[in-house]
């Protein structure tokens, strides 16, 4: 894998061909590309924890649709922010709708100018070549002051890399988190046959010991 | 009895805790941008009015008549405040919107080309599912208070949708259609229609015949009254085609596939008192995106579509009763003053196809890869991206009607419009701002 300096991806940016162009929209200003990343910003959608629905999360017994159910939606137009207090956790996703092709992959980390207020960015980290969508970004204030987050800020920042051996997608990878132009809750749940497979494996190796 | 010293001291008492209720509510407050401020500032006039309306309270012993319209002042006044309590959710609706920004933007440029742009637009999901637009809501209170000022200026549109419709971007068009009632009012169409209709002795011949004919069938109403019902029937029909004409002309071929998405599931070529039939509604638009050269954009994405609504506008002239016939036939008559009506008042804020076409299928591209379609070298014009979404809906749902159902049940796609109209909408603006 190589790292792409700002030439190569003002280069991947200006591709004829749009199945191997790399797409990054919209680019409000040229000086997001930087010399080996492309800042990216805050998008206008949010889920917010609802705190009082349910216990717990438990993947294992709760359906999709519950776990959904404790995520409310919040929308913040440009020009207005939304609080984040200490130690909470929201979903956001970025602004920008990204397009790799088939040859790029991609990490995504906070900006440390951000995290020094204290305000971690994780994030999925990895972004599969392929991928079409904005990106789900998990915020926390981990500092000890409310922190205003406006929508359009710079918040993230995108490094990319060739592949060597571009590999096409597994049938119905690439749908999972399909096109997302909001964030995305967690689809752990829909994992439930694994974690039934995993709890049967636990009362069978259970049994063993007599 | 009415206006008696008892009734006017509970009609007093109900006024006042109205009125203080609606000031002490939370959501009344200043609002954090200028959406809804103008219909806040609509709200803060009607306390304001029902204040001015308690303070002219006549003394005990005034004259019965005198404290009989007072009482009478009033109790329209408690109707009026209680209503008022529904504009509160409208508030807090413009904090946080309940359909997506895409939407509301292209809403918003669509009111500032229909109305002008001294509007306050506020978009509601509607209790009774249906779209429906209303302007100055509490005005009847306030303009009619003697010797009170209002002091909002911008005009309040309050433009209620089908909660079920949230998300189902591509029938939003029908928003212009709402709105350009707000544009009918504000410019006094409708009466320069029927001035144009009362010009022409064919239809003044014709409407006497009609009310003459009518008299045997509604024996009770005496000439005059026939005669006022008529001009009320015609100038809501008028009305509803004037609407028809300025969303054609603001939307273009997306009108008209939201159009028949949403109404024709509803009533074929049935006429009512206030809506015309739909097939002489689409007869109107189809021939209006015709004459603005849209014909062959729609032959050429949506054959079928194009095809099967042809058949619906080519019922327009089925047979109806009287007097639905007489508001049919003068009307068609006078197509082209409708349509003239509509250009003249949009002017430049029409889409055009010599622009458009490419920009849709520019949009169309894009989205059929699964990019967000903003634009490759600039941001789309909204309305063109949304006319993209519908010709891209056709394409991967079918030309056919069912295809126009269909789309609107395609999440990811109607997301993909919206975050892309959004996304226009912010990259044209912040352009602006540098």
């Amino acid at each position: 894998m190589t790292a792409l300096g700002r030439k190569d991806l003002e280069e991947a940016m200006r591709e004829e061909d749009l199945d191997r162009r790399l797409i990054i929209t919209p680019l409000l200003d040229p000086n997001q590309v930087g010399r080996g990343a492309v800042d990216l910003r805050l998008g206008t959608e949010f889920l917010v924890l609802r705190r009082t629905r349910r216990s717990g999360i438990d993947p294992v017994k709760q359906s999709q649709d519950d776990i959904d159910e404790m995520q409310e939606r919040v929308v913040v137009p440009f020009g207005e922010h939304l609080w984040l207090h200490p130690r909470h956790f929201i979903l956001a996703a970025t602004l920008e709708y990204l397009a790799l092709p088939d040859n790029l992959s991609a990490n995504v980390v906070g900006r440390s100018s951000w995290g020094r207020l204290g305000l971690i960015v994780a994030t999925a980290v990895f972004v599969h070549p392929g991928f079409r969508g904005c990106l789900t970004l998990e915020l926390v204030n981990e500092g000890d002051s409310p922190i205003a987050l406006s929508p359009g800020s710079r918040i993230a920042q995108l490094t990319l890399h060739r592949l060597e051996h571009p590999a096409p997608s597994r049938n119905g990878e690439a749908e999972k988190y399909s096109a997302p132009v909001r964030p995305q809750p967690s689809r752990l749940a829909s994992e439930h046959s694994e974690f039934q497979r995993l709890e049967n494996l636990g009362k069978e190796l259970r049994s063993r010991l007599g | 009895m009415d206006g008696d010293p008892s009734d006017l001291e509970l009609l007093l008492a109900s006024a006042r805790q109205e009125v203080a209720t609606l000031r002490e509510d939370r959501r009344l407050a200043a609002l954090p941008g200028s959406r809804g401020a103008a219909l806040r500032d609509h709200v803060l006039d009607l306390l304001g009015a029902v204040d001015h309306r308690i303070d002219q309270q006549p003394a005990l012993d005034a004259p019965q008549t005198v404290r009989r319209a007072f009482a009478r002042s009033l109790r329209q006044s408690i109707v009026v405040l209680r209503g008022a309590h529904a504009a509160l959710p409208w508030l807090a609706a413009t904090r946080t919107p309940n359909i997506n920004l895409g939407s509301l933007y292209v809403t918003e440029e669509c009111a500032r080309i229909l109305v002008g742009t001294e509007v306050d637009l506020v978009v509601v999901p509607d209790p009774e599912f249906m779209y429906s637009t209303t302007s100055w809501p509490f005005s009847a209170v306030i303009e009619s208070t003697h010797g009170f000022k209002p002091a909002a200026t911008r005009r309040p549109i309050v433009l209620n949708y089908p909660l079920s419709d949230s998300d189902r971007l591509l029938l939003h068009p029908i928003f212009a259609h709402e709105l350009s009632h707000a544009s009918v009012d504000e410019h006094k169409l409708v009466d320069a229609v029927e001035t144009h209709l009362d010009a022409a002795p064919a239809f003044v011949k014709e409407l006497q015949q009609t009310v003459t004919a009518m008299a045997s069938e509604w024996p009770a109403a005496t000439q005059t009254q026939i005669t006022g019902t008529l001009r009320a029937w015609l100038r809501d029909w008028i009305e509803e085609l004037l609407c028809d004409h300025l969303a054609t002309e603001t939307m273009g071929p997306a009108f008209v596939w939201s159009f028949a998405s949403f109404v024709m599931p509803l009533t074929y070529g049935e006429p009512g008192p206030v809506h015309p039939p739909n097939t002489m509604r689409m007869r109107l638009a189809l021939d209006h995106l015709k004459r603005r050269g849209w014909r062959p954009y729609m032959d050429r994405v949506a054959p079928n579509v194009t095809a099967w609504l042809d058949g619906v506008a080519a019922d327009a002239e089925s047979p109806l009763s009287m007097p639905f016939s007489f508001l049919r036939d003068q009307l068609l008559a006078h197509e082209s003053r409708l349509q003239n009506a509509a250009t003249g008042r949009i002017g430049s804020g029409g889409l055009d196809p010599k622009t458009s076409e490419s920009e849709a299928k520019e949009a169309a591209d894009l989205l059929k890869r699964l990019i967000l379609p903003v634009g490759l070298d600039g941001a789309l014009e909204p309305r063109s991206i949304l006319l993209g979404g519908w010709q891209e809906a056709l394409r991967k749902n079918g030309d056919r009607p069912e295809g126009l159902v269909k789309a609107l049940e395609d999440r990811r796609l109607q997301d993909l419009v919206g975050k892309a109209i959004e996304m226009s909408t912010v990259t044209s603006s912040w352009k602006a701002t540098t």
